[in-house]
């Protein structure tokens, strides 16, 4: 085995469960996030081997290319209209139903939420469902981790402009 | 109740759905699925071209250009597009710019998005107010 294959190997062990997980919050469905991560890392290894070791491997390039996968994948199984109808050509987490909470408010923010970027919608997502930290979710996307403190914040600010009824979650 | 407190539900059913999942066994179709793939390199160098001497497959220029000079190709790109007035390419000078620790510049393009009308940077001002 040779060296390159070795560090690419350990790459893997260190990022896989962080990568599903970031995954699952895109996707929802746990085979369909595992079957994301291998074909990412696949492609990776497949760069990797170019030679050209000045491409770095990092969190970032794999979030790019699962990304890139999910909306090959979706477009395949004829699914964009669906999901990018609001969200441009970014495939994000959508905010699925809950079963226990019909409420008004929750319909609410999830129309609220719609109307945010197909980015800022991935951020958001990953820090409240992923429970990504700012810092995690900033080398996801390639950011500052306070361009994303900043987001949250503004994002968060939004909605109690919107909807004073909500409390504080810290409070 | 919150907004977090909102998406319990939604983060609860992500942790459960990772705690189910196999990890070795995910972990060894991982590696499963590169060996195969280099082996399958390897038959084909074989056959099509010969062993390339040093081991490697040639440097495929659009994966280097791609992820190689990133972020300071990207910057260019978005600076010329900026300057002709796209309030989303200014946003994103700015987050490049902040990536980079240029903060005094990052904080003009940022207030320049936000006044073309980038609606990320108008919450991302609303939340710099708040931090």
């Amino acid at each position: 085995m040779s060296t390159d294959r070795e560090e690419f190997d350990e790459f893997v062990r260190q990022h896989r469960e962080t990568l599903v997980r970031y995954a699952l919050v895109l996707c929802r469905d746990s085979h369909f996030a595992q079957d994301l991560v291998q074909e990412t890392f696949l492609r990776m290894w497949r760069i990797r081997k170019t030679g050209d070791r000045a491409i770095e491997l990092n969190r970032y390039l794999a979030a790019t290319i699962l990304k890139n996968i999910l909306i090959d994948q979706l477009r395949r199984r004829g699914k964009e209209i669906e999901l990018f109808r609001r969200m441009g050509e970014t495939p994000t987490a959508i905010l699925p139903e809950d079963p226990s909470d019909k409420s008004a408010a929750r319909e609410q923010i999830r129309r609220f939420l719609e109307k945010l970027s197909a980015p800022l919608q991935e951020i958001f997502f990953l820090n409240v469902v992923g429970g990504f930290q700012p810092r995690e979710i900033a080398e996801f996307v390639g950011l500052k981790p306070t361009t994303i403190s900043n987001y949250l914040s503004g994002i968060r600010k939004l909605i109690k402009a919107e909807h004073p009824d909500l409390n504080d979650d810290n409070s | 109740m919150g907004v977090d407190r909102m998406f319990d539900h939604d983060a609860r059913a992500l942790t459960r759905q990772m705690s189910s999942m196999d990890s070795e066994a995910h972990l060894r179709s991982i590696i499963a699925a590169l060996d195969a793939d280099d082996a399958a390199q390897d038959a084909e160098t074989e056959v099509s071209t010969g062993r390339d001497p040093t081991g490697r497959t040639p440097v495929s220029r659009p994966a280097a250009e791609q992820f190689g000079t990133w972020p300071d190709s990207e910057l260019t790109q978005c600076l010329r597009q900026a300057r002709q007035g796209d309030a989303a390419s200014a946003r994103r000078v700015a987050e490049l710019l902040e990536l980079t620790d240029q903060a005094t510049a990052a904080a003009a393009w940022w207030h320049r998005a936000a006044a073309a009308g980038d609606s990320d940077a108008i919450i991302y001002i609303e939340g710099f107010r708040t931090t």
